[in-house]
């Protein structure tokens, strides 16, 4: 069955199983197994459950909570763990607190409601660490508002903004080109390009009144109303007003850069930002200040949350990154006692040693306790460079700061037996310490520091059931508490399994005009995938003349044995054509991507790089085509993550 | 290591008398080490590159292939050579950074009749004096990996220097500051030798390559920039990486020629590490036909490129 679906061979696939699983053989426990993932996992109508697999597969193998054991994100931007970690995501606060909904009409029924509570009886005990959501809260509302944060009114929980729909990227651009969402500021983020179905995107952005771009150069957002079959005439009827602003590079600003080991490491400035250019907290802070300096004076609606933001920044309208991290890390506002560390008193206004002196009673502020230790009255912690490993295990714990609490390995108590011996000896990452009645190692341990094996405490401290989930309890996932095989929403075959129910029945489809799904009975037989390249970053590097010349046009990569079937040369052009547009570019023949049998059927693939578009220096050059390989992608998204489906849609492709 | 000391000069191209400051004996040999097994072709090496000699960049055409240009030229000295290979009916890609190899036997400085435009210094770097070049590109001729490249506009030949500017200071090449992958290293020669082995063997028992190796072929006394290959015994694979690259013998004597014998025998207790690998006595050389400049259309003017 794996071989019908995925073309596989069933010995190949065997072999990569058995060489996985071998870890394990014989009862061995001290061996560990990594997975690595990036994008080619999670851009699928059904993103959510492979990863769900993978974590079920390493739970299985008891490789998680292991050094060099986990199911490890790689990132395709150097931030994008920093920017989910502060709320980046339309439905998370910082330190993924959730953010409210419609029905959370005070603060104790939002708490009551994401609040979990431990699952018991259970044969474990669980710490459930989320049950200090009200301190997190709590502490992320008192840096928000200080003052104006009170008991009495409900620590200005009124003032956040309720969410009473998914406001995920695709579909916000569905929602301006119906008509709903009038403007958008697009900071670091070329719109146009980045979605699925970029002629919609460009459509929904002719319908929006105005356009903020905050961009090192001019890019296909910035310049929607130039994309290719723009005609003057067409051109002219475009009302929407655009705004650009002159941002400034990563090298132009310092800051922090999270990895995907949730590393936050301070960067410095290398150079100014040129001519007008200005860095985001300035530009941000402009905006803000000038907003709520009409609020002020004209009012509006609900001025509270916006005249009453704490705003305390040496230079209010450019806050140093420092005060910023220092503010998130959090600070007293009492003097602080706490029972378990006798003696100690933290000071009212001085920086919190770490989340475990959160309070949900207002003497403690912290713009997201999971980074709370890693700007301390010690000094930044994101700063330290410190290359000692006195382990040997590559812990390095004083290069940088890592959340939570400047631990390496999350869940490190799985690293043990029950009886809370390493599994590896030779490789111990924590232990019980009998005589010392608590729990310690080579890394912070991931648990309660006191609780004896005996008294079982589950090592998942984060799931109310302290244990795993190999099955999800309900409402965890929209597509079920296990996972499932589906096809891509665009499939050459119906999925072996269930042909009645082929793809995800919860994946979401749009139904506008433009949103148009292909079939393989339409003639859309060639499965088609988008990447990038290591030579371009995105959608900027084609405005550097140094990656221009690496790779200076865009192309198609085709299978040999399909462009010896159609006769197709490389360098030649070649027509791809989805339900939704069609791309023309040179092919570029490689043996790299061969035919796949899949179901029994003969299956080629091809694939598109994602960076070209019709702004770039060989781009204005009239140099190469100017089609966004997302004019082919279709807007079907992943019912949990959201993501949509880049990696497997249905084309044709012809010799141009 | 490397430093200052280790910029001393050992040879130098058609000189006559010896070489100032000659025979100082130190472990002071570098090496560039490839791992082309790790490396992942994302050229980050050849834009630091063209970024550390302040080159110019160039207009590219694409080219059905990944590689940025079909071969080095004299203002891009490195360059990622792209090979599709079919391993036991699966693909894989080699990937070689192709450079100067800096030669311990270095047919370029052997073939070139200017003085003082190659010199190789004691740590092993073959550097290119463009000031004392005369343009006459025998050098071209002399190189078994087809590395040095003529400037039309200035009239003088370029190549990689294996950043001796930078070695000099202590400081890695720019193209080993900038791999990610980690598949770049730099050290002694003996160091690398000893690194590129370990790493060959765990290809062979772990990896399932039984033909890995180190590539520093003895042919021309080995290299200062050594290869791990999936398969030492067929380099050709590698983008027309010679098994066994040769001086033509028209050069293997040429600079004898310049020689007082007397100088010469004082020299050979000197360089007996080099010059024990060269056969041939004290005999004048024949070069049968060294190839003048503009006879090279092919291999110089048909490969420029770059905009006017
Ligand atoms: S590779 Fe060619 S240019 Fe480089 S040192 Fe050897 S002979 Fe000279
Ligand atoms: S050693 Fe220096 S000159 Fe040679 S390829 Fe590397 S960066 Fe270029
Ligand atoms: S920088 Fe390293 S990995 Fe990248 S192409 Fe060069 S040698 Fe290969």
């Amino acid at each position: 069955m794996v071989e019908r679906i995925t073309g596989i061979p069933r010995d190949q696939f065997l072999k990569a199983a058995d060489l996985f699983t071998s870890i394990r053989k014989g009862g061995d426990m001290k061996k560990a197994g990594t997975i690595i993932y990036a994008v080619g996992w999670t851009q699928h109508t059904f993103g959510t459950q492979i990863i769900r697999t993978a974590a079920i597969l390493q739970l299985i193998l008891g490789n998680v909570g292991r050094a060099g054991g986990g199911v490890n994100a790689l990132r395709g931007h150097s931030n994008i763990q920093g920017a989910t970690d502060m709320g980046g995501v339309f439905d998370i606060f910082p330190g993924y607190l959730k953010i409210p909904a419609p029905t959370d009409t005070d603060l104790a029924t939002f708490l009551k409601r994401t609040t979990p509570t431990p699952s018991k009886p259970n044969m474990w005990d669980s710490y459930n660490y989320w049950s200090n959501t009200p301190k997190f809260m709590v502490s992320f509302l008192k840096s928000l508002y200080g003052d104006a944060a009170r008991q009495e009114n409900d620590f200005a929980f009124p003032y956040l903004p309720k969410i009473d729909r998914n406001y995920s990227w695709t579909e916000m651009w569905d929602y301006m080109y119906n008509g709903q969402v009038k403007g958008l500021f697009a900071f670091g983020m070329n719109g146009v390009m980045i979605g699925p179905n970029s002629r919609k995107n460009i459509d929904a952005l002719k319908k929006a009144d105005w356009l903020v771009v905050c961009e090192l150069y001019p890019d296909e957002t910035s310049e929607f109303w130039r994309a290719p079959g723009i005609s003057k005439n067409d051109m002219a009827k475009i009302n929407t007003t655009v705004y650009r602003l002159p941002g400034a590079g990563f090298a132009e600003k310092d800051g922090t850069f999270v990895n995907s080991a949730r590393w936050l490491q301070w960067k410095y400035v290398a150079l100014p930002p040129p001519g007008q250019a200005k860095v985001d907290q300035e530009i941000l802070a402009r905006i803000f200040l000038k907003v709520r300096e009409l609020y002020r004076n004209e009012g509006g609606k609900f001025p509270d949350p916006i005249l009453n933001l704490t705003w305390a920044y040496t230079t209010p309208e450019n806050p140093s990154f420092a005060e910023v991290a220092k503010e998130i890390n959090g600070r007293a506002l009492a003097d602080l006692t706490e029972p378990t560390q006798p003696g100690v008193t933290i000071k009212a206004g001085q920086q919190l040693p770490g989340f475990a002196w959160l309070r949900d009673d207002g003497t403690t502020a912290c713009g997201n306790w999971l980074y709370s230790g890693s700007w301390t009255e010690a000094g930044a912690q994101m700063q330290r460079r410190g290359t000692e490993d006195p382990s040997g295990l590559g812990v390095y714990p004083n290069w940088a700061w890592s959340w939570p609490a400047n631990r390496r390995v999350m869940y490190n108590r799985a690293s043990c037996d029950p009886s809370g011996k390493p599994w590896d000896y030779e490789r111990r990452q924590v232990w019980w310490n009998e005589a010392q009645q608590k729990w310690v190692g080579n890394d912070v341990p991931d648990f309660k520091v006191d609780s004896k094996p005996q008294d079982h405490m589950g090592p998942f401290i984060m799931n109310p059931e302290g244990v795993g989930r190999i099955f999800a309890p309900l409402a965890a996932f929209a597509d079920g508490p296990f996972p499932e095989h589906y096809e891509p929403v665009e499939s050459p075959i119906a999925n072996p399994l269930h042909p009645n129910q082929s793809n995800n029945p919860v994946a979401k489809k749009y139904k506008s005009d433009l949103d148009r799904y292909g079939t393989p009975e339409e003639g859309f037989n060639i499965v088609c995938t988008t990447y990038r390249l290591t030579e371009h970053y995105h959608y900027w590097t084609k405005n550097n003349p140094m990656n221009v010349q690496l790779v200076p046009e865009p192309f198609v990569e085709v299978p040999a044995q399909l462009a010896d079937e159609m006769g197709i040369t490389g360098g030649e052009k070649v027509k791809v054509t989805s339900a939704r547009g069609v791309y023309v570019a040179k092919a570029m023949v490689t043996k790299g991507i061969k035919p796949m049998m899949i179901d029994g059927k003969k299956t080629y693939q091809i694939g598109i790089p994602i960076h070209s578009g019709y702004r770039g220096i060989a781009e204005d050059e009239g140099r190469t085509s100017l089609d966004p390989a997302n004019q082919l992608s279709p807007a079907a998204i992943d019912p949990n993550a959201y993501t949509p489906e880049f990696k497997g849609f249905l084309v044709k492709i012809e010799r141009a | 290591m490397s430093d200052e000391r280790t910029l001393q000069i050992q040879q130098i191209s058609a000189h006559p008398g010896t070489v100032p400051g000659q025979g100082a004996q130190r472990e002071v040999e570098v090496a560039k080490y490839i791992d082309v097994t790790t490396c992942i072709g994302c050229k980050a090496c050849e834009v630091a590159c063209v970024e550390w000699n302040d080159h110019p960049f160039r207009e590219t055409t694409f080219d059905n292939t990944y590689q940025t240009m079909p071969t080095t030229e004299w203002n891009y000295y490195n360059l990622i050579k792209f090979v599709e290979h079919e391993r036991d009916g699966n693909f894989m890609w080699l990937m070689r950074k192709d450079q100067c190899m800096h030669c311990a036997d270095p047919g370029c400085l052997r073939a070139c009749p200017a003085d003082g435009a190659i010199v190789q210094y004691e740590n092993g770097i073959v550097d290119f004096q463009q000031e004392n070049c005369i343009g006459c590109g025998y050098c071209i001729s002399g190189c078994p990996f087809d590395i040095p490249k003529f400037n039309p506009k200035t009239k003088k030949v370029f190549k990689c220097t294996l950043c001796s500017d930078r070695v000099g200071q202590g400081l890695e090449p720019a193209c080993i500051k900038a791999c990610p992958t980690g598949c770049l290293h730099f050290g002694t020669k003996s160091d690398m030798v000893a690194l590129a082995n370990t790493r060959a063997k765990q290809l062979r028992e772990q990896s399932g390559f039984q033909n890995a190796g180190v590539y520093d072929p003895q042919s021309i006394g080995g290299t200062h920039v050594i290869y791990v290959l999936h398969d030492a015994t067929q380099p050709e694979l590698y983008g027309g990486l010679p098994s066994n690259p040769q001086i033509p013998p028209s050069y293997t004597g040429w600079k004898w020629l310049a020689k007082p014998a007397g100088l010469v025998m004082a020299a050979l207790g000197l360089l007996a590490v080099f010059f024990h690998r060269v056969a041939v006595g004290p005999k004048l050389p024949q070069p049968e036909e060294p190839p003048p400049a503009e006879a090279q259309p092919d291999t110089i003017e048909a490969k420029r490129k770059e905009k006017p």
